[in-house]
């Protein structure tokens, strides 16, 4: 037990010291133009086209609580760019469709991490060096393909006689609680938590980090996403302009390469948070617009 | 990884963030020979905190029974097992808190509830340990047969596992007063505190995807007011005020008389190690087995304190003050002479004042005004 710890700090500290290092050990994957416009669908035929990159994913063994054995160790990415979005689809196997999260239980998600500037660390960046991430989530999906998973669709059978100040009648949609005396009670609907508005535009969720811990969301939400589970696969595809001009675009544009790291959580498993599997940096070669 | 002192354990232990006390500690003290089990502390948390989506499974305060009781159901024999059996060397624990019994790669040892576990809150309740035998007769100073009620909040731990446990910081403990929240704004309901905490006290709420928990009824106590747990308690078992640290215990000082100088009101699973700040006075009559595993080793002397609480006028004074003013009691007196015990604020400004021993009021056996005769009921 503690040879596998110390052989699990050192590696945990080779890859905290050493992004650069690994990137350029990476095959990395070619990102081509396409002359079109992306639709959000992990359906469209044009993907079939795309090349892809098997990313392996690893434990995360850096910031506590760890994932030693992260339950996904396999991603399936392809990249396309149309010189103003760059589009990602992300596939990979689980066994279970976890969308719908109880108190005791999670849901699937991925995330596409890349730096803010030429690059940043691996542990969600670190201070001074800022990194974006475009993360989506099955529950968040769940909201916008169904309806919001208010109490009447999580616990069908559930009885409340009332809540304070609630307008309207059982099962008292809480779309409806406009008037503050009742949104009192949807504590961080009010304070501006993403995780409580009820309403998704997308379910995508565009955040910033420097470092483990850190994670905020961006006070821009530019991204965009839509994922599918069929015949016990994800497959989600996630967009960006390259440009929004909110200081917190990457550095990315046709012609360069950038790295992007990779991120997939099993719900089913109880993923969630710093519990995930993770990749190294990616390089992703951008190909020069309009050809 | 940080050192700390916990006086619960009588050691230092490890603790992820260093040693910071609060300017001032909320603590309660909880009188559980007096406690009936009346749920009324709970529909007036629920009321005022819980009533929103997501909050219906809520109890911030919950009173279970023991010994088979719980919220959520085993809370407590699921931790104790993980952790199996534990020793204490007289006053200090010399086994593992959750934080040194953690798994590699976590912070604490602790697990999920599972969601069906927190729709049994009453299950267990007015259960006997023990079974009726013919015949059987009370027996002092250990019941054979027995059971009583455990109220329980947030205990507001000096070493919270909760806000150890959170990766993001987002609950935090109040330097003012030593409240421990979580910041609704911060929260991304990863549950990592719900997993921590050995007591179960911070809840998932499904429809917000954020964690919420006993806020200490902080607002009021920022006016001065006792939490409202405590002030609608009808048993009176409650008293809510700020703790010091051992060495600067005041002998006027609720909870540092109760606490630390009576030493009659003990904590809640104190060999977890978290310094919880809910404190009990254990019931005289349940088996002291079970009493130490749940309050350490200073069960016997504090049930011997209680016993003999009729020849300690401070004590009798004191515990006479729970449940009189809804104001926090800063300090108190007692006054032999007259049989009275008062309660004083910040200011030292005289809140309440109540008799020791109510007056005995000797009726005649004919009323002349409602002419009728006075009988003994019995």
């Amino acid at each position: 037990m503690r040879t596998r710890k110390l052989f699990v700090t050192i590696t945990a500290v080779a890859l905290t010291m050493a992004p650069v290092i690994v990137l350029a050990q990476q095959k990395g994957l070619t990102v081509p133009f396409v002359k079109t416009v992306i639709p959000v669908d992990p359906g469209w035929t044009g993907w079939k086209s795309a090349p892809a990159l098997e990313v392996p994913l690893g434990p995360q063994v850096i910031a506590q609580p760890w994932a030693l054995t992260p339950s996904i160790t396999r991603l399936t990415m392809k990249a396309v760019h149309n010189g103003t979005w760059i589009a990602f689809r992300l596939s990979w196997k689980d066994a279970t469709k976890n969308a719908v999260m109880y108190t005791d239980t999670f849901r699937d998600a991925v995330a596409i991490m890349v730096p803010v500037a030429k690059e940043a660390d691996i542990t969600m960046g670190a201070a001074g060096k800022r990194v974006l991430i475009l993360h989506w989530k099955a529950d968040w999906q769940e909201d916008i393909d169904k309806t919001f998973q208010d109490v009447a669709q999580l616990y069908p059978n559930a009885w409340a006689d009332w809540y304070p100040f609630a307008p309207g009648e059982l099962p008292y949609d809480i779309t409806a609680w406009t008037n503050p005396e009742a949104r009192r009670y949807l504590t961080g609907w009010v304070v501006g938590n993403p995780r409580s508005q009820p309403a998704k535009r997308t379910a995508v969720e565009e955040q910033i980090a420097e470092g483990f811990g850190t994670l905020t969301t961006s006070e821009r939400q530019s991204a965009a996403g839509k994922g599918i589970y069929a015949n016990g696969e994800w497959s989600v595809v996630i967009v960006r302009p390259f440009v929004t001009g909110d200081p917190n675009d990457p550095s990315w544009a046709p012609g360069r390469t950038v790295p992007a790291s990779f991120a997939v959580w099993d719900g089913g498993k109880g993923e969630i948070g710093s519990r995930k599997g993770i990749s190294t940096w990616i390089p992703l070669r951008l190909q020069q617009a309009g050809r | 990884m940080a050192t700390v002192k916990n006086w619960q354990i009588g050691r230092e232990m490890a603790y992820p963030y260093p040693e910071t006390r609060p300017q001032r500690q909320f603590a309660a003290v909880f009188d559980l020979n007096k406690c009936i089990g009346c749920q009324t502390c709970t529909m007036a948390c629920k009321t005022t905190w819980t009533v929103g989506k997501g909050q219906e499974y809520m109890q911030w305060n919950n009173v279970e029974c023991k010994p088979y009781g719980g919220y959520p159901m085993g809370w407590d024999v699921r931790l104790l097992e993980k952790l199996g059996p534990q020793p204490w060397e007289g006053s200090r624990f010399a086994g593992k808190t959750i934080f040194e019994a953690a798994p590699t790669g976590e912070r604490v040892l602790g697990f999920t509830p599972e969601e069906l576990d927190w729709s049994y809150s009453n299950a267990g309740e007015d259960e006997a340990a023990g079974t009726l035998d013919k015949g059987a007769y009370e027996t002092m100073p250990e019941h054979k047969l027995w059971f009583f009620y455990l109220p329980r909040i947030c205990n507001h731990c000096t070493y919270p596992a909760c806000l150890a446990a959170c990766p993001r910081q987002a609950i935090y403990k109040r330097t003012e007063d030593g409240i421990v929240v979580v910041d609704q704004s911060r929260c991304r309901g990863y549950r990592e505190c719900v997993k921590a905490c050995p007591y179960e006290k911070v809840l998932y709420n499904p429809v917000l995807r954020i964690s919420q928990k006993c806020i200490g009824c902080y607002p009021a106590v920022e006016q001065g007011i006792q939490p409202r747990c405590v002030t609608t308690c009808i048993g009176k078992i409650r008293l809510m005020g700020f703790l010091s640290k051992p060495e600067e215990a005041k002998a006027d000082r609720p909870m540092d008389f109760l606490v630390h100088l009576r030493k009659v009101a003990l904590p809640l699973y104190p060999q977890f190690g978290l310094e919880p700040n809910v404190y009990y006075i254990p019931p005289v009559s349940v088996r002291r087995e079970f009493l130490r595993q749940l309050f350490g080793p200073g069960v016997d002397h504090a049930i011997e304190t209680y016993l003999k609480g009729k020849d300690d006028p401070e004590l009798l004074g004191l515990l006479h003050l729970f449940g009189d003013t809804k104001e926090i009691i800063e300090s108190f007196r007692t006054f032999p002479a007259s049989g009275e015990a008062a309660g004083y604020d910040k200011k030292g400004r005289e809140i309440v004042r109540v008799p020791i021993k109510e007056p005995d009021y000797l009726r005649p056996f004919y009323d002349a005004a409602r002419q009728v005769y006075r009988h003994n009921i019995s």
